[in-house]
């Protein structure tokens, strides 16, 4: 499994000309599709034929607040002119049809919207989502961005094969749930205390990319790219 | 053994009724509610839509009380005790509550929540927005959910409410006709904006086979009175398989090929054998490339001999509720033998030769397959099977 995180406020356009840079389209996008974008990117950049369109990857987004910084952009165009470009992102599955496009995923996408960040939750439905037997791999984001400037943003990639593996000393669904079976042990070599899924108390240890002031030193642990963020 | 889905109780609430067999019939007659609007909402353009009456939205949550009305009328139909921690709910919307921005929290968590209590679940509800095939995708969670061994019983409410927001959005996105939509049709114009809430109680325990799906309890609710076939038996409805696929194409525009619908009916379509199905129950949303994109992807997937209804020109686009309200009217189709009309359709106005039923057609088979597609590029596809007999 590899993990990643867009702190909240980091500059989105730095990122993306950082980790993509060829792909305008991304500068029409509300600020959820352009995490959820970006957080793809990096879990998935390094992939060989990565372009290829592919059935085989899930793509499932989670948030608490759907598509309300959109909304809300798109409310008030109505008292003037109400906006086709901002109303196409006021659904909360837009990101996953981003997603899809850029990465030429034609599989399941689904979005969900939960109560609060649930990484129980978000690995019981990537459990659920390999029910489709079609479905190899599944890339899960939590995507919360109740506006531009402050969100939550974290990405998950998992291969069947994972969580078909015999489990080992490291779970990753620590964060409870519904007991929906476990994923299985994760692969990162150079990172074995790395938990996947923990949120809270013992995660402090893995962060991806920036992570607020004092992450500035945090190298990635999944991903070599990020290397020049530091 | 593989465990099976079963629809174990069923409701709909519509501007046409809500009493499923009252509304399948009024379907069957032709009926609609959709009308014109000069101005179903402060501050928007005339509209054709099927609305619930539009007196005193702003003192309370309408949205709630289609919810609430259609999930306790399914529950009570499936006989269900939905207070076990074995139960679990899922709501399916895309805008939900949206009309009260600024004024409340109108996320959709939110409102699952207050459905949640008023119901007395006590296990946290799942939110499924998947576009307009949120419906659809909420019984395929469903389905999931039951088949993982974590719920014994999920209650799927699947509902929208139109607003000024919703239908600024789609006039923003000049989708809308000012006129009763045509799906398939040569001279459809765009699509009309419905109301309604549906509910499914889905459970891994079979009903007794004597028993009607649509109501062992309420001999009333059975369909026997627009019975083509007056002996016809009731059976007991089965999710087989459901899926979603992606268009990876345009995030407002299906795709030219039908790519993600015609990979989601390959998919569901190994496990129902052809003579089983009935007919189609498509999308069809009277957009210009919507319909198109759905003949291409039925063409594809061989399915052009098979009759086509598709129900928005009765309910309007209900949107969150359509998966859901469409699913069970194509139940009942099937149990009267019919595929039903197709309202406001007269001239093939799609590149593919399929047969879109102008007006009700006897069938026979006892499945069907339920289409949908949505914004993000996202399909879904749905195989219902009744069986008879033990």
């Amino acid at each position: 499994m590899k993990t990643v995180q867009i702190p909240s406020g980091m500059d989105l356009t730095a990122l993306y000309r950082q980790q993509m840079g060829d792909y305008p389209k991304f500068f029409k996008m509300d600020t959820a599709s352009k995490l959820g974008v970006l957080l793809a990117e990096m879990l998935v950049q390094d992939e060989p034929d990565r372009f290829q369109p592919r059935q085989d990857r899930a793509v499932l987004v989670f948030s608490r607040s759907g598509s309300l910084a959109d909304d809300t952009h798109f409310a008030a165009s109505m008292e003037d002119f109400p906006s086709p470009a901002h109303f196409v992102y006021t659904l909360p599955n837009t990101v996953t049809g981003e997603i899809a496009i850029r990465n030429k995923y034609q599989g399941e996408t689904s979005a969900f919207v939960l109560e609060a960040f649930d990484p129980g939750e978000v690995m019981n439905q990537i459990v659920l989502a390999f029910q489709d037997k079609v479905t190899r791999s599944v890339l899960a984001l939590w995507i919360d961005a109740p506006s531009d400037e402050e969100w939550t943003a974290q990405g998950w990639l998992i291969d069947l094969e994972e969580l078909l593996a015999p489990p080992q000393e490291h779970h990753c669904c620590h964060g409870g749930g519904h007991g929906g079976g476990c994923c299985g042990r994760h692969h990162h070599a150079e990172s074995e205390e790395h938990h996947c899924c923990h949120h809270g108390e013992e995660g402090e240890e893995h962060h991806c990319c920036h992570h607020g002031e004092e992450g500035e030193e945090h190298h990635c642990h999944c991903h070599d790219n990020n290397k020049e963020n530091e | 053994m593989h465990p099976r889905v079963y629809c174990i109780g069923k409701s709909i609430v519509t501007p046409l009724g809500n009493d499923v067999a009252a509304v399948f019939n009024a379907v069957r007659e032709g009926r609609s509610a959709l009308r014109l609007y000069p101005q179903a909402f402060p501050g928007t353009e005339p509209v054709f839509a099927s609305l619930f009456p539009l007196e005193g939205r702003e003192d309370r949550s309408l949205f709630q009380e289609i919810c609430l009305e259609a999930a306790r009328k399914a529950v009570a139909d499936a006989g269900a005790d939905v207070t076990s921690p074995r139960t679990a709910l899922v709501l399916c919307s895309v805008k939900g509550e949206i009309e009260a921005l600024g004024r409340a929290d109108v996320t959709l968590a939110a409102s699952a929540r207050k459905l949640a209590d008023a119901l007395g679940v006590v296990t946290t509800p799942l939110v499924v927005s998947n576009a307009c095939i949120s419906g659809l995708a909420g019984l395929v969670e469903g389905r999931r959910l039951l088949l993982s061994g974590l719920y014994d019983t999920v209650l799927v409410v699947g509902a929208e409410v139109q607003s000024r927001f919703i239908v600024s959005g789609f006039q923003s996105l000049k989708a809308l006709s000012e006129e009763a939509c045509k799906p398939f049709d040569a001279a459809r114009k765009g699509l009309n904006l419905g109301e309604a809430a549906a509910a499914m109680v889905l459970s891994t325990e079979r009903p007794a086979a004597s028993e009607n799906c649509f109501s062992g309890r309420d001999p009333k609710n059975h369909f026997s009175e627009a019975n083509t076939n007056p002996t016809r038996s009731y059976g007991v409805w089965e999710i087989l398989e459901g899926v979603i696929r992606n268009d990876a194409n345009h995030i407002s525009g299906p795709s030219r090929t039908g790519e993600g619908s015609y990979n989601a009916l390959q998919a569901v379509l190994p496990c129902v054998e052809r003579e089983e199905l009935a007919f189609v129950s498509v999308h069809g949303t009277s957009t210009l490339y919507n319909d198109e994109m759905e003949s291409i992807a039925l063409d594809r997937a061989g399915l052009t001999d098979l009759p086509v209804s598709a129900l928005k020109g009765t309910f309007g686009h209900t949107m969150g509720a359509a998966g859901i309200l469409e699913t069970i009217l194509g139940m009942a189709a099937v149990e009267a033998g019919i595929a039903l009309p197709t309202r406001g359709f007269e001239h093939l106005g799609v590149s593919r030769p399929i047969r879109v039923s102008a007006t009700e057609v006897p069938v026979r088979g006892n499945a069907f397959v339920k289409l949908l597609s949505g914004f993000g590029g996202v399909n879904g596809a749905c195989v219902f099977k009744k069986s008879e007999g033990r």
